[in-house]
């Protein structure tokens, strides 16, 4: 019995391996970033399928829509914000995103489109550094209402779970950055970056990290990028991971398990009834030198795993 | 001053030498001063305004912030921060516009000092103009510089994957989003300046004293050749005695020594070998004149003894002819008188002229004596008035002196009677300080002396010479003064022999 059991699911397997080596899938990129491209070795560590990869950086002023359609793939990826912005307009070919920040503010209920959203959940993010700062209280967060007003009160309440203290400044322009983190000095423990585009400038990020270097302040990010530029840890994605999730999601949407199709007016369009998900791993990375600078005490088990980063 | 100077300069070659090296010194010093000083000056003004374009570089980089985010608290640290810099005498910020957003001054600054622009920049000054165009500046005042800088800042992230990652954005653009502006203070290039003036001066002034006191001795070193050479020649001219210049360099000077040394001999060899010919002919002149007077004595000696007695002897014959004739052979009787008269005087003449030849009164009665006797009998000779003043000098000198003083007078006399044509004439011997002095003057027609001495030995005439050869024999000296019409006087001094 066991062995039969064995064969059939070998055969289905089997059957499922043919299915994806068959099938074609394209890889719109925004860009070569080496993010996109661990995403995508990812991807294709999973699934199989003959991959085409467009990079819209080095395709200047085509129509990446119709190349797309005249390849007539089975799947689109769609890796990175610009790449989602182009091909959310096709509606008749299933389309995975990942490595995408804020998909809700690209997409609008397209029923072909799924995928995992760059966005670690606030309440995860605070765990997370609150667990390896157990001693900081205050939190401090600067932020653009229209841009992150959402996000904010996700935070909140988050902070207001964990005892936290969240000591939140609007800004509507980035040159109201520096003057929001002149007003919160002395009354926060850390600063807390958000993906915020009116905050995150060139300018607000040098004065940010050397003001709160200047004043013992320490940084969380969202990137490990801005660890490596002076603050104490970030939370982040594992971008081969997301490639390996967004892969997963894939092979099943390929297998025609979780598509339904509908034809009313006009092209064939594609439902998809494979939610977005959110990245399941995390990264923490944290700077060491700034550790010792700030003299600050790190949760071991937390500095155990964490990637060490230095200036 | 300036005269001394000059006297040096034409009478001195060292003192020449020495001026030519040290103008040379002096204007080489001027130019290394000169040279010296502008490069310092050069150096640090380029490094006054290299330290304020990099003083303006770090305030507009470190204001950026504060300007961009319009936060004037931003803007204290950064500004206050420059106005701590040696130099900086005040800091400004100012917006787009123009706007003064901040303006310091050093604490010991007026505030009313015109030093950067307070309150806004005019959008039409060039100040403005040049600010604009995105780059640095810096205006030179007289007491300060003046530095601006544009505040730049960079452009925002485009898109959201840029505030996640790098690498991805392209490079990013530059915006214009203020100015900011330093004084310098120039006192500090100046009083540099003073500092490096006064040291060039010392310096140069060191270098110079150096420089003379090489130039002094390399002047010393130079000429010092040509006065071992001045100082032989002078010798040899002077005192006719050859020192020997040292031939101590192989260039010019060192052959001219050589030349010197080699013409120096030559004229020694010459000199002695003239010496030696002058001594011959002394000594043949010496013996012409012994053979001249052995001559006359033994003419005279001929004509007292033969023929005077003979034609005395004619004389007697003649009268005793006289006394046998009778009286009516008077005009015989008479021829006979006039012969006896003709050879009385012949008589006297050959005396006389015996007497001239060699005179017995010079043995007989001494040498004043004769003089007295041989200027008398030429007064009356020759009708010429005589004045004599001879002192007695008859053991003064030996037989051949006595003769050749004798004949000094007797030639000057005949001098007188031959080229004269004097009414007067005076012979005068004294003894004086060890010295006898013998003048013979007279007022006749005088002559040009330097021409007549000058004049080659065959067309000067006996007479003169044998003055000067009977002076040198008696190892005295002889000066002949004349005038044309105011007379002539022949000096003999003659030192007094040792006895």
């Amino acid at each position: 019995m066991f062995k039969k059991f064995f064969i059939i699911c070998n055969f289905f397997i089997f059957c499922n391996g043919i299915v994806q080596a068959g099938q074609e899938i394209v890889a719109v990129q925004s860009s070569n970033l080496k993010p996109f491209e661990q995403a995508l070795d990812g991807f294709k560590n999973v699934c199989k399928a003959n991959i085409k990869q467009l990079v819209l950086s080095e395709m200047k002023g085509a129509d990446i829509v119709e190349k797309i359609q005249d390849i007539d793939p089975d799947m689109v990826l769609a890796i990175g914000n610009e790449a989602l912005r182009k091909v959310r307009k096709i509606h008749d070919i299933p389309i995975i995103y990942f490595m995408v920040l804020n998909p809700q503010s690209i997409l609008s209920e397209e029923q072909n489109i799924t995928g995992i959203s760059l966005n670690i959940p606030p309440r995860k993010q605070l765990s997370t550094f609150t667990s390896a700062l157990p001693e900081l209280k205050r939190i401090g967060i600067i932020f653009d209402p229209s841009i992150s007003g959402a996000l904010i009160e996700e935070v909140q309440s988050a902070a207001a779970e964990s005892g936290k203290i969240l000591v939140a400044q609007k800004v509507h322009s980035s040159r109201e950055v520096p003057s929001a983190l002149l007003d919160m000095a002395g009354k926060i423990d850390v600063l807390w970056m958000l993906p915020d585009l009116t905050v995150i400038t060139r300018m607000n990020v040098e004065f940010l990290l050397l003001f709160c270097l200047e004043n013992k302040l320490p940084v969380i990010a969202f990137s490990e990028k801005y660890v490596a530029l002076g603050a104490l840890l970030s939370v982040g994605i594992d971008a081969f991971d997301i490639g390996r999730q967004a892969g997963e999601m894939a092979q099943q949407i390929l297998s025609e398990n979780d598509l339904t199709y509908a034809r009313h007016d006009g092209p064939r369009k594609i439902a998809l009834r494979f939610n977005p998900q959110i990245a399941r791993k995390t990264i923490v990375s944290i700077n060491t030198q700034i550790v010792r600078n700030l003299g600050i005490r790190v949760d071991d088990e937390i500095m155990k795993d964490a990637r060490k980063i230095n200036f | 001053m300036d005269l001394i100077f000059l006297k040096n300069y034409k009478q001195k070659f060292s003192f020449k030498v020495f001026s030519t090296f040290a103008v040379l010194i002096f204007l080489i010093s001027l130019a290394f001063i000169a040279f010296f000083i502008n490069l310092q000056h050069k150096s640090l003004y380029e490094n006054l305004i290299s330290n304020g374009e990099n003083l303006i570089g770090v305030l507009a980089d470190s204001s950026r912030i504060g300007v961009y985010s319009g936060n004037q608290k931003l803007l204290l640290d950064p500004v206050s921060g420059m106005l701590q810099q040696d130099g900086v005498q005040a800091a400004s910020i100012y917006n787009t516009e123009g706007k003064q957003i901040i303006r310091l001054l050093k604490p010991d600054i007026h505030s009313n000092r015109e030093l950067l622009i307070a309150g806004t920049i005019n959008s039409n000054s060039d100040l403005k103009k040049t600010l604009l165009s995105g780059s640095p500046h810096y205006f030179e005042f007289r007491d300060r510089f003046e530095f601006w800088s544009p505040v730049m800042r960079k452009s925002g992230y485009l898109q959201e994957d840029a505030i996640f990652y790098n690498g991805h954005e392209q490079q990013p653009a530059e915006h214009l989003i203020g100015f900011a502006g330093i004084a310098l203070d120039k006192s500090k290039l100046n009083q540099h300046m003073y500092d490096l003036f006064y040291r060039g001066i010392l310096i140069g002034f060191v270098f110079l004293i150096i420089g003379f006191l090489a130039a002094f001795i390399l002047a010393k070193i130079i000429t010092k050749p040509v006065y071992q050479l001045t100082r032989s020649v002078t010798t040899l001219g002077k005192e006719g005695k050859f020192e020997r210049v040292s031939v101590e360099t192989e260039d010019e000077l060192g052959n001219l020594a050589q030349a010197f040394n080699m013409m120096a001999v030559s004229l020694k060899n010459r000199e002695h070998a003239l010496q030696k010919s002058e001594l011959k002919l002394r000594q043949l002149s010496y013996r012409c004149l012994k053979a001249q007077e052995e001559e006359r004595r033994r003419l005279s000696r001929e004509l007292h003894d033969g023929l005077g007695q003979t034609l005395a002897l004619l004389k007697g014959k003649v009268r005793s002819i006289g006394r046998e004739l009778y009286r009516d052979q008077s005009l015989l009787l008479e021829e006979c008188e006039q012969a006896v008269q003709y050879i009385k005087q012949i008589i006297d003449d050959l005396r006389r002229l015996s007497r001239d030849l060699s005179p017995s009164v010079l043995e007989d009665l001494g040498l004043s004596t004769a003089l007295r006797v041989q200027s008398r009998e030429f007064a009356e000779h020759h009708s010429i008035t005589e004045s004599a003043d001879i002192e007695e000098i008859d053991d003064l000198f030996s037989q051949e002196a006595q003769i050749n003083l004798y004949r000094f007078c007797q030639e000057a006399l005949t001098n007188i009677y031959k080229h004269a044509q004097a009414h007067n004439f005076s012979v005068t011997v004294k003894n004086e300080d060890g010295s006898v002095i013998i003048i013979v003057e007279d007022d006749g027609k005088g002559f040009n002396v330097s021409y007549v001495t000058g004049l080659a030995p065959d067309l000067k005439g006996l007479g003169l010479t044998t003055l000067e050869e009977r002076a040198r024999m008696l190892g005295g000296t002889v000066n002949i003064w004349s005038k044309p019409d105011l007379g002539t006087r022949i000096t003999l001094t003659v030192p007094v022999p040792k006895q």
